[in-house]
């Protein structure tokens, strides 16, 4: 498989593949879930963050991702479904997250009354890695109904459902941000149940091999200048000069896919990093960092 | 230069500077020099920050420091000298900042277009400003006319962009003086001088920044001291004018004549500022506040001699120094200082977007769900009703009163700084708060408005004016500060008195009356202010004492605030600690 490559060339121990292609070989996967199974360009980079979920998804654990935006929390939580080749549920959390829309709800369905079944619900008959997408945004007495399922028990035991025994290989990969506005302390309890994982802000090299990876027709001078824009802006936030709000990787990306669509350079990094910020004054300290590093003149022939 | 203060007194305008400052410079524990700062315009501002970010990052200021001071030993021309490393430091740091953010070169020429406009009549013989010129002008591609002289220095300091390192550059620069200077000091040593000094006082340039790093300014301190000093005598002074009595000074008891009285009335105003009630309010609160042992009391409800008419000059210019030292304190941490109301802003806003919540329960009564209603019959699950559990507490409103007696005075730009960022974090999640101060000048109890509820955030900056004189009188000021409290509409109204729990005033006794209580201090100021906290927690006020005192002195705190009342030993952690009070309160 590609990705073990790819794995191994990160530095992962060659031993901890070798467990994984024995867990993938016991756990056959259906065909029809076959397309469940997430596969994704992008590679989270970090070994050490990397063997620590491998051993402990191997160890039966839950794992729950945190740490701020743009460090790969999806990507990673994709990626171990498809390194595992396990179908994935996927699972965003709101406020009105509840336990009908995890489990199942009734529903009326050819004159007779049937169980229309959630996420956690396929997940767990199926076998599959659940993934609760900003778990900290629920409402903590949401997830309660889940415990059992975290735990040692592995299984969902809820009034008014049957009662649901977990396939072996079912896992749940939680992630969170603790720093937006509306997150939630998370209950010891549920906490207790995941594996913690901290996923730590994107270092240079990382950077710069994401954005090779992303755009290998980038030209090699300019390339650490946008890596920069990134760098700099989160050493700011990170010393509170600024929000989190412009650090935005994604929105650097967009940026520089619409630089290569022929958009001048300062106008594509106005729209994907400057304008994320709404605040006047916070938007000058951007533009000013970002004035060091782009000339105003380029052009998009100067990037690509 | 006077328009040259405007864009540092633009504080939003000073941090970004700073930011681009420590942007280039990657490490955010540095401060930018008065002397490093441009007021040319804000162009050259920005790209002096970006030339102060690589002095930090490229050159090592300790080796620079050393050359100077043992070269100026050996006879040297300390400001030639300085002008020099200027020149070729900003030259071989530009360089590399160039190189490593592109985007720089835009900056700088910026800059250079504004600042050759500055530059258009210059008339120095100054070989050093010269050069300084005759650069500028060639690096945005204007070819200067310049003496051969010059044109040689230039090019010779040219070559020091190229240096690696630090000690190279300085190698570079002192071959550079040798080759030029002993000659021109021979000379005309006086006019050289001079001339360079007028440049400097334009430019505030890059060796006042030098000087500043090496000798530390001990003047200000001593200007600050002296003020005190008069400000104190003078107070002093207008106490003694009204009868003070020695005889009864022990038990701390003033006798004032009745037609005295008036005139107390007018030095409260000639010191504190006028009051922003009218008379009759003032009148009407009085008559409401102060009885039983403030009987003699009279309560002046001002917003300071800065904010009111005033005609004491000496006093605003008193209270702009102490509010000059508060904000120099302020701004020395300003980044620790704009993390904590970020964090606490933040944590606040979590807590209150948390508490709105409402809660919609599936229940089998309360509100119909119409979609739900095909389960009648069909599902065991009969739940087709909503119920809204509301966890709504209300609205809140905090006032912050703040201990401004003599005895703080020790804590006085601390206690500004914190109340100040707790306004500030208040302020921006929307809760309505006061900030007052109180202290006691004979028998007025002056309650000081640094910000009222509906202020807007920028007045928050008022708070600076917190500085620390007279008595206090807990028990009176809690009272006056409860009754417009008590007149707001909104549900949760608390109070944090921040203290150090030893209320403590003088006595005065009126006309000829005969007064025989004790001062308003020790077991009977205390007992009082403790009822007075009690009555207002009876009248659905939440007080919260915070107290700063000494460790022996807690007993007293614990006495007059019973419950919800804490202890600081770090005045840093107040506003951290109030807004922890709070977010239980909004909690439960």
């Amino acid at each position: 498989m590609e990705l073990d490559q790819k794995l191994l060339k990160q530095g992962i121990d060659e031993k901890l593949i070798n467990d994984v292609k024995y867990f993938r070989k016991f756990y056959k996967l259906e065909e029809k879930l076959q397309e469940r199974v997430p596969s994704t360009e992008n590679i989270f980079y970090g070994k050490d963050i990397w063997a620590m979920c491998i051993t402990a998804i191997l160890e039966e654990e839950n794992i729950l991702l945190s740490g701020p935006k743009a460090t790969g929390k999806n990507v990673l939580a994709d990626n171990i479904c498809e390194l595992f080749n396990r179908p994935q549920w996927n699972t965003s959390f709101h406020v009105n997250t509840d336990s009908s829309s995890l489990i199942g709800t009734d529903t009326f369905i050819d004159n007779e009354v049937r169980l229309r079944r959630g996420s956690v619900y396929e997940c767990a008959i199926n076998g599959g890695f659940g993934v609760f997408d900003e778990i900290n945004m629920a409402k903590n007495d949401a997830l309660v109904v889940l415990h059992s399922a975290l735990d040692y028990r592995k299984v969902i035991d809820v009034p008014g459902y049957e009662k649901i025994k977990l396939h072996e290989a079912t896992r749940f990969i939680g992630t969170m941000n603790y720093e937006y506005a509306g997150t939630k302390e998370l209950n010891e309890a549920l906490v207790s149940r995941f594996m913690t994982i901290d996923i730590p802000q994107i270092e240079e090299d990382t950077l710069m091999l994401i954005l090779r990876e992303e755009f290998p027709d980038i030209k090699e001078d300019v390339l650490p200048q946008f890596a920069g824009i990134f760098l700099d802006l989160q050493e700011k936030s990170k010393n509170s000069e600024i929000s989190t709000k412009s650090v935005d990787l994604r929105g650097l990306i967009g940026s520089l896919k619409t630089i290569r669509r022929g958009l001048k350079p300062m106008l594509a990094i106005n729209m994907g990093v400057i304008g994320k910020s709404f605040d006047q004054y916070e938007k000058e300290i951007v533009l000013d960092v970002i004035r060091t590093r782009i000339r105003e003149s380029w052009e998009a022939s100067d990037i690509f | 230069m006077d328009d040259s203060k405007w864009i540092y007194e633009d504080y939003e305008f000073d941090n970004r500077i700073s930011n681009l400052m420590w942007t280039i410079a990657g490490d955010y524990d540095e401060n930018m020099d008065r002397g490093e700062k441009s007021f040319i315009s804000k162009n050259v501002a920005l790209y002096h920050a970006v030339t102060a970010g690589g002095r930090r990052k490229y050159i090592e200021w300790t080796s620079v420091k050393k050359y100077v001071i043992s070269r100026h030993r050996k006879g040297f021309d300390k400001d030639i000298l300085l002008g020099l490393i200027a020149l070729g430091s900003d030259l071989m740091i530009e360089k590399k900042i160039i190189a490593e953010r592109p985007g720089v070169y835009d900056i700088r020429k910026k800059a250079y277009d504004d600042m050759i406009t500055s530059y258009y009549n210059l008339h120095t013989e100054n070989l050093i400003e010269k050069t300084r010129h005759a650069m500028i002008l060639q690096k945005i591609g204007k070819s200067p006319k310049i003496d051969r002289e010059t044109q040689k220095l230039l090019s010779d300091l040219l070559v020091l962009q190229t240096r690696e390192n630090t000690i190279e550059l300085l190698k570079g620069i002192e071959g550079i003086y040798l080759t030029y200077f002993p000659l021109f000091l021979d000379k005309d040593n006086q006019e050289v001088l001079d001339d360079h000094n007028n440049g400097q006082g334009n430019r505030g340039d890059f060796s006042d920044f030098m000087l500043e790093e090496m000798y530390e300014d001990p003047e200000e301190d001593d200007i600050d001291a002296s003020i005190e000093e008069i400000s104190n005598a003078l107070l002093g002074e207008s106490e003694g004018e009204t009868s003070y009595n020695s005889s009864e000074a022990n038990n701390r008891i003033v006798r004032v004549k009745e037609e005295d009285l008036e005139k107390i009335y007018e030095k409260v105003a000639y010191y504190y500022g006028t009051s922003f009630l009218p008379i009759n309010d003032v009148k009407q609160l009085q008559n409401q506040v102060c009885r039983d042992i403030h009987g003699n009391c009279r309560i002046h409800m001002t917003d300071g001699v800065i904010r009111s008419d005033s005609k004491n000059e000496f006093q605003e210019k008193y209270v702009r120094r102490q509010q000059t030292k508060n904000i120099d304190v302020f701004r020395a941490n300003y980044k620790v200082f704009k993390r904590n109301i970020n964090k606490l802003k933040e944590s606040l806003s979590r807590t209150l977007v948390q508490e709105e919540i409402e809660d919609q329960i599936p229940s089998d009564a309360g509100n119909i769900v119409a979609s739900k209603l095909w389960r009648v019959n069909r599902s065991s699950n009969n739940k087709v009703f909503v119920k809204t559990v509301d966890n709504d507490k209300g609205s809140f409103v905090v006032d912050i009163l703040m201990d401004s007696s003599g005895s703080q005075r020790r804590n006085q730009p601390r206690v500004a700084i914190q109340s100040y960022i707790l306004a500030q974090a208040l302020t921006m999640v929307g809760i309505p708060n006061r900030v007052l101060g109180f202290s006691s000048f004979l028998d007025y109890t002056v309650i000081k408005r640094f910000r009222d509820y509906e202020s807007p955030l920028s007045v928050n900056e008022n708070i600076f004016e917190y500085y620390c004189t007279g008595n206090n009188r807990d028990g009176l000021a809690i009272k006056a500060t409860c009754q417009d409290l008590l007149k707001r509409s909104e549900d949760n109204k608390i109070l944090i008195v921040l203290s150090d729990g030893r209320p403590n005033d003088i006595k005065v006794g009126k006309g000829q009356k005969d007064n025989l209580q004790a001062s308003y201090r020790g077991r009977v100021a205390i007992d009082d202010t403790a009822r007075e906290v009690r009555l207002a927690r009876q009248q659905g006020i939440l007080v919260l004492g915070v107290f700063t005192g000494k460790e022996q002195e807690l007993g007293a705190e614990k006495l007059i605030y019973g419950k919800d009342f804490a202890y600081i030993k770090d005045i840093n952690r107040f506003s951290e600690m109030v807004i922890k009070y709070l977010k239980q309160i909004i909690m439960n």
